[in-house]
C-alpha cells in the first residue's frame, strides 16, 4: 500500500543530488514539517551528472523519482504518422497564442486562454499532439518551416532542426512523467523551467494546487547561460551573407522558450513566491499576476550559529570568505583579484574560497590559474565545501561577487554569526545590507555594496571595514539585529506551514 | 557503377566530342565487355572442341541456367555484400574487406552446394558425373560471380576485363586441349574456368587490401572470417529482397517461356530451352549496352556528385533556401539523366528496327526460319531497352536510400514480367514478346512515380525521416 503523499516538490537540479542553497532550504523544510509526507519529483539533465544523494533524505519523504531530459527524445523510433489538418491547426493556434502572450506583463496575462489549457490537457494523450507526429509527420515539417520563414535571418538550417526537437522533447517528456507522477494533496515547483512546466501539467490534469517558489529568476540565469556558451560562436552557414548572425536567431529561440516556461507556471501556481521585492516585480513583468504573488524572504536560524557568534575572539580575523560553489555565476575570479588588491594594503590578509569546485572543473582551474599567475598562493586558498557553522567564527568579512544572486542564505548566515558582508548589487544583496523597509533600514548597514565585476570598490569597501574596528562592530550589531527582525527561519516555516495547510483544504 | 563513371569523368571533363565518345566507348566497354567475352568463348568452344553440335547446344542451355541461377541465387548475398564494403569504407575500416568476403564467400559455396545437391538428387534420369559437374559448376560460377561484383564495387575494372579474358581463355583451351566430346567434359572446363576466375579476382582484392594497408604483396592468405557483413542484411532487409526481385524479374520471362511445352523443349534432362525465345531475347539484351553506357557516364555520375553536394550542405548546416536549391538540382540532374537514356534507347531500337533482319539472322549463324523471330527479336528488344530506363531509376532510388520504393520496383517488375509472359503466350504467337514490354513499361512507370515522390519531399524526408535518438 503507497503511502498517500501530502504534498509534491518538483526540483530541477537542486534537492537531493546538488548541494548549494537552494537544496539546503529544501532540506530544511521537509525537515521541519514533519508532520506532512513529501515527494520528491527531481528532473535533471544528464544521468551521469548526477551520482547519490548529497542529502539523507528524511524519513517523511515517501517517493522519489528521477527523470533526465537526455531520455526526452529516446523510445520514439522512426516510423510513419500523420498529423491531421485539425490537430496542425490547433498547434498553429497556440504558438499565435504564445506570441499574443509574450512580453505582456502580469495583469493581462492571468485570463482564460482555453487553447494552452487544451494543450496542457492533451499533449502526449491520444487526444492530442503525441512525440511521434512531432517527430516524424509531414504535417509537423510544414509547421516547422512556417516558423522557420517567419525568422529574421536564416540560421543553419540543421541546427534550428534540432533545436527544435530539443526544445520540445522535454515537454513532450513531461507530460508523459505527468501521468505517470503520484497523486498529491498539493505539488509545489522550487523553480519555473521544466519543474515549473511539470508543475503546470499536474495541476491541470491532477486539479490540484501548484505552489510555486523561486529562489532565483530562472529566466535571468538561463539568458546568462545562453550568452556565455559557446555554440552560437556566430559562422558563416554555408549560402549565407555573412553579415548576419544567423545564430544569434537560435538563441534567441531559447530565451523565448525558457519566458514561455516560466509564463506556463505563472498562470497555474497560486500563490506565486518569491524571496524579495526585486524579485517579485520581476516575475509580474514576466507574466505572473501581481494578485497572487508574494514575497517570503529565506530565513536562518539563529539557533545554529549560537554557538559560532560566541565563540569568535576579540580581533578581527583578516580573513575574507566567499561561500559559494566555484561557478561563473559566483564569479571567484573577481574575488581572487579583490583579495590581490586588499594584499596590496593588508599584506596578512587571506581570501578562503569556501564552495565545492566539482561544478565545473573548466573554470575552478582557470582560477587556480589566476591565482598563480597573480603570485597570490600565499593568500587564496579554495577549501571544498566546508560546514558553514565551523567556519565562520574564523572569518573576519564574508565576500559575495556574484553576478547574479536571489537571496542568498551565505549572508544571513554570516550575520547570525557575527560577520559583516561586502556584496555585489544583485539580487536581495542590497537589501540585506540596507533594509527592506523604513523601519529595517534604521538598523544600519550590516556591510557594504558594490557593483559587480568591480574588484576596485569591493577590496576598498573590505579595506575599510578590516582596518576600522568601530565600522565593523556597528555592521556587525546591524547585522545581528537585521537577522533577528526580518530574516527568523521559524516566521519563514510558519508561513509555508499555512500556505500548504491552505493548498491542502482547497 | 557510378564508380566507372567516376574514372572516366577525367575524360569527359575535357569537352571535345572525341574525348566524350571515347568516354562513351569505354563505359560500354567495362559494361558491357565480360558479356562479351563469355560469348566470344562460348563461340570459341563451339568451334573448337570435337564435341558434336547437340553436346553443345546442351552445353549452351547448361551454362544459361547456371548463370541465371547464380545470378538470383547470389542476389541477396551480392546486395548486402556491397552495401555493408560501402558502409565501411565510409566509415574509413580498411581491414574488414576480406575477412567479409571469405566469410561471404564461405556462404555462398555453402548455400549452393545444399540447393545443387538437393537439386541433383531429385534428378536420377542424368548421369551421376553429369550431375557432380553441374553442382561444381554452379558452386564455382557464385564463387566467380560473388568476386566480380566485389572488384567491380572495387573500381577495378580493368582487372574484370582481364580475369574474365584470363578464364574464359584458359576455358577454351582447355576444352580444346581435353578433347571434351560430352556435356560433363565441357562442364569441367567451365569449373575450372570459373574457378580460375575466381581466384585471380581474389588475388587482385588481396593485392589492393595490401596496398591499402602499406605493404607490398600479402603475406599469406589471410584466413580470417568475418560475419558482420550480415548484420547489414538483418538491418537492411528490404535491400537484400529487392536484388533478389530484379534479378528474378530479369529472368522472369525466360523461366516462363522454358517451362511452356508449347515453345519449349527438354535440352539436358530438366533443363529446357525455347528455340523460340531464346535468340531474339539475347540478341535483344544487346540493346541495353548504349542506354547503360549513357547513364553511367552522365547521369549517373552527375546524379551521384549533386546527392553528394545535397548530403554536404546539410551536414554542413546550409540554409533551408539553399538546401532546396539543391535539391530542385538533383531532380534536374535526375530528369536530364532519364531523358539521356530514354534518347538514346529510342534511337537503339529504331535501329534495332532498321537492321533487324540482317543482324538476327548474322547472330544465329545462318539458319533460314530465323527471320520469322526477327519482330520477337525487335520486341526483346524494346523490352530491354526499357528495362535501362528501369534500371536507371532503381540505381538513384539506391542513392537516395529508397530500399523499400526499389523493392516496389522490382516486385512490381518480376510479377509483371512472369505474368505477362504468362498471358502472351496464350495469346496469338504475333504477340509473343509484348509481355516483356508491358512488364518494362509497367516497372519503369512505377519507378518514375516513386522517384517523382522520393526527389519532391527530399529535403523533409532527409530530416524527418531520421530517428530522434540513437537506436
Amino acid at each position: 500500500m503507497r503511502t498517500h503523499i501530502d504534498v509534491c516538490l518538483l526540483l530541477e537540479g537542486t534537492y537531493p543530488f546538488v548541494r548549494g542553497g537552494v537544496s539546503s532550504w529544501v532540506h530544511t523544510l521537509i525537515q521541519d514539517m514533519r508532520e506532512l509526507n513529501f515527494g520528491l519529483v527531481f528532473i535533471g539533465g544528464r544521468r551521469a551528472d548526477y551520482a547519490d544523494p548529497t542529502y539523507a533524505v528524511p524519513s517523511n519523504v515517501v517517493h522519489l523519482e528521477c527523470h533526465y531530459l537526455e531520455d526526452s527524445l529516446r523510445g520514439c523510433p522512426a516510423q510513419r504518422t500523420r498529423l491531421s489538418r485539425r490537430r496542425a491547426a490547433e498547434v498553429l493556434a497556440l504558438h499565435a497564442a504564445w506570441k499574443s502572450l509574450a512580453g505582456r506583463a502580469g495583469s493581462s496575462a492571468g485570463g482564460a486562454v482555453p487553447i494552452l489549457d487544451e494543450c496542457l490537457e492533451s499533449l502526449e494523450r491520444p487526444g492530442g499532439v503525441q512525440l511521434a507526429q512531432f517527430l516524424y509527420s509531414a504535417g509537423a515539417w510544414d509547421i516547422m518551416c512556417n516558423a522557420h520563414a517567419e525568422l529574421g535571418s536564416e540560421p543553419p538550417f540543421l541546427d534550428y532542426f534540432w533545436t527544435l526537437r530539443v526544445m520540445h522533447g522535454p515537454l513532450f517528456q513531461l507530460a508523459r512523467v505527468a501521468d505517470a507522477v503520484p497523486e498529491a494533496g498539493a505539488y509545489h515547483s522550487i523553480s519555473t523551467g521544466y519543474a515549473g512546466f511539470l508543475g503546470a501539467l499536474l495541476e491541470r490534469r491532477r486539479r490540484r494546487p501548484l505552489i510555486l517558489t523561486e529562489h532565483g529568476i530562472y529566466t535571468k540565469e538561463r539568458r546568462i547561460d545562453l550568452n556565455q556558451s559557446g555554440w552560437f560562436e556566430p559562422t558563416r552557414a554555408a549560402g549565407s551573407s555573412g553579415l548576419s548572425e544567423p545564430r544569434g536567431v537560435l538563441r534567441e529561440l531559447w530565451v523565448r522558450y525558457f519566458e514561455s516556461l516560466g509564463r506556463m507556471a505563472y498562470r497555474s501556481a497560486d500563490p506565486i513566491v518569491s524571496l524579495f521585492e526585486a524579485a517579485r516585480q520581476r516575475q509580474v513583468s514576466d507574466g505572473a499576476p501581481a494578485a497572487r504573488t508574494r514575497v517570503l524572504p529565506n530565513g536562518v536560524d539563529p539557533a545554529r550559529f549560537a554557538r559560532a557568534l560566541g565563540s569568535r575572539g576579540s580581533a578581527i580575523p583578516p580573513v575574507i570568505g566567499l561561500i559559494g560553489r566555484v561557478v561563473p555565476i559566483k564569479d571567484v575570479k573577481t574575488f581572487i583579484r579583490v583579495i590581490g588588491g586588499v594584499a596590496r594594503v593588508l599584506p596578512n590578509v587571506q581570501g578562503w574560497v569556501i564552495g565545492s569546485a566539482d561544478e565545473d572543473p573548466e573554470y575552478a582551474a582557470e582560477c587556480r590559474a589566476l591565482v598563480r599567475s597573480a603570485r597570490l598562493e600565499a593568500h587564496v586558498v579554495f577549501l571544498g565545501h566546508q560546514p558553514i557553522a565551523e567556519v565562520l567564527p574564523k572569518l573576519g568579512l564574508v565576500m559575495l561577487t556574484s553576478i547574479s544572486e536571489g537571496q542568498p542564505l551565505a549572508v544571513l548566515e554570516a550575520f547570525s554569526a557575527g560577520v559583516p558582508c561586502v556584496v555585489t548589487d544583485v539580487g536581495a544583496c542590497r537589501e540585506q545590507i540596507e533594509g527592506r523597509d523604513a523601519a529595517d533600514r534604521v538598523l544600519g548597514l550590516a556591510g557594504r555594496v558594490a557593483p559587480f565585476a568591480d574588484a576596485g570598490a569591493l577590496a576598498q569597501f573590505a579595506i575599510e571595514l578590516l582596518t576600522q574596528p568601530s565600522q565593523w562592530r556597528a555592521a556587525q550589531a546591524a547585522g545581528l539585529a537585521r537577522v533577528r527582525r526580518c530574516y527568523a527561519q521559524a516566521s519563514m516555516l510558519e508561513a509555508y506551514r499555512a500556505i500548504y495547510q491552505g493548498a491542502l483544504e482547497r | 557503377m557510378a564508380g566507372i563513371g567516376f574514372s572516366l569523368r577525367a575524360t569527359t571533363v575535357r569537352g571535345s566530342y572525341t574525348f566524350a565518345s571515347r568516354s562513351l566507348v569505354g563505359a560500354a566497354v567495362v559494361c558491357g565487355g565480360p558479356f562479351t567475352i563469355a560469348a566470344l568463348a562460348m563461340g570459341a568452344i563451339a568451334q573448337a572442341s570435337v564435341a558434336d553440335a547437340n553436346s553443345i547446344a546442351a552445353f549452351r542451355v547448361a551454362t544459361t541456367w547456371l548463370v541465371a541461377g547464380v545470378l538470383i541465387w547470389t542476389a541477396p548475398l551480392q546486395l548486402v555484400l556491397t552495401r555493408f564494403l560501402a558502409d565501411s569504407e565510409y566509415l574509413g575500416e580498411r581491414g574488414s574487406l576480406l575477412p567479409n568476403l571469405n566469410a561471404a564467400l564461405i556462404l555462398a559455396s555453402v548455400s549452393a552446394g545444399a540447393l545443387g545437391c538437393a537439386l541433383a538428387a531429385s534428378q536420377p534420369s542424368l548421369s551421376l558425373a553429369l550431375r557432380l559437374w553441374l553442382v561444381a559448376a554452379f558452386v564455382a560460377t557464385c564463387n566467380a560471380w560473388l568476386v566480380t561484383v566485389v572488384l567491380a564495387s572495387l573500381r577495378e575494372h580493368a582487372a574484370v576485363l582481364a580475369c574474365f579474358a584470363l578464364a574464359h581463355a584458359l576455358m577454351a583451351g582447355a576444352a580444346r586441349a581435353c578433347g571434351a566430346s560430352d556435356v560433363a567434359m565441357l562442364l569441367a572446363c567451365f569449373t575450372a574456368g570459373q574457378w580460375v576466375l575466381a581466384v585471380s579476382g581474389l588475388a587482385v582484392i588481396r593485392r589492393d587490401a595490401a596496398r591499402a594497408r602499406g605493404e607490398a604483396m600479402p603475406a599469406a592468405i589471410s584466413g580470417k572470417i568475418a560475419w558482420r557483413f550480415l548484420r547489414t542484411a538483418r538491418v537492411l532487409p528490404s535491400l537484400a529482397l529487392a536484388g533478389l526481385a530484379q534479378h528474378a524479374g530479369a529472368w522472369a520471362d525466360e523461366l516462363v517461356f522454358w517451362l511452356d511445352p508449347r515453345v519449349s523443349h527438354a535440352a539436358l534432362g530438366p533443363l529446357r530451352a525455347s528455340s523460340v525465345y531464346d535468340l531474339p531475347n539475347l540478341a535483344g539484351s544487346l540493346c541495353a549496352l548504349p542506354g547503360l553506357a549513357v547513364f553511367v557516364v552522365h547521369g549517373e555520375t552527375e546524379f551521384a556528385d549533386r546527392q553528394r553536394a545535397f548530403v554536404d550542405a546539410v551536414l554542413s548546416g546550409a540554409t533551408l533556401t539553399r538546401l532546396y536549391t539543391l535539391a530542385a538540382l538533383l531532380t534536374e540532374a535526375a530528369r536530364s539523366g532519364l531523358w539521356a537514356v530514354l534518347r538514346t534507347q529510342a534511337l537503339v531500337w529504331l535501329l534495332c528496327l532498321a537492321v533487324g533482319h540482317t543482324l538476327l539472322p548474322w547472330l544465329a549463324g545462318g539458319a533460314p526460319s530465323v527471320a520469322l523471330q526477327v519482330p520477337l527479336f525487335q520486341l526483346c528488344g524494346l523490352a530491354s531497352a526499357l528495362q535501362t530506363v528501369m534500371l536507371a531509376v532503381l540505381s538513384m532510388l539506391f542513392y537516395l536510400d529508397r530500399r523499400g520504393a526499389a523493392l516496389a520496383v522490382c516486385s512490381v517488375w518480376a510479377i509483371a514480367n512472369a505474368g505477362a509472359s504468362r498471358l502472351s503466350l496464350s495469346w496469338d504467337p504475333a504477340y509473343l514478346g509484348t509481355g516483356g514490354v508491358l512488364a518494362a513499361v509497367a516497372a519503369c512507370a512505377s519507378g518514375i512515380a516513386l522517384l517523382n515522390h522520393a526527389l519532391a519531399n527530399l529535403v523533409r524526408d532527409t530530416f524527418m525521416h531520421q530517428p530522434a535518438a540513437p537506436a
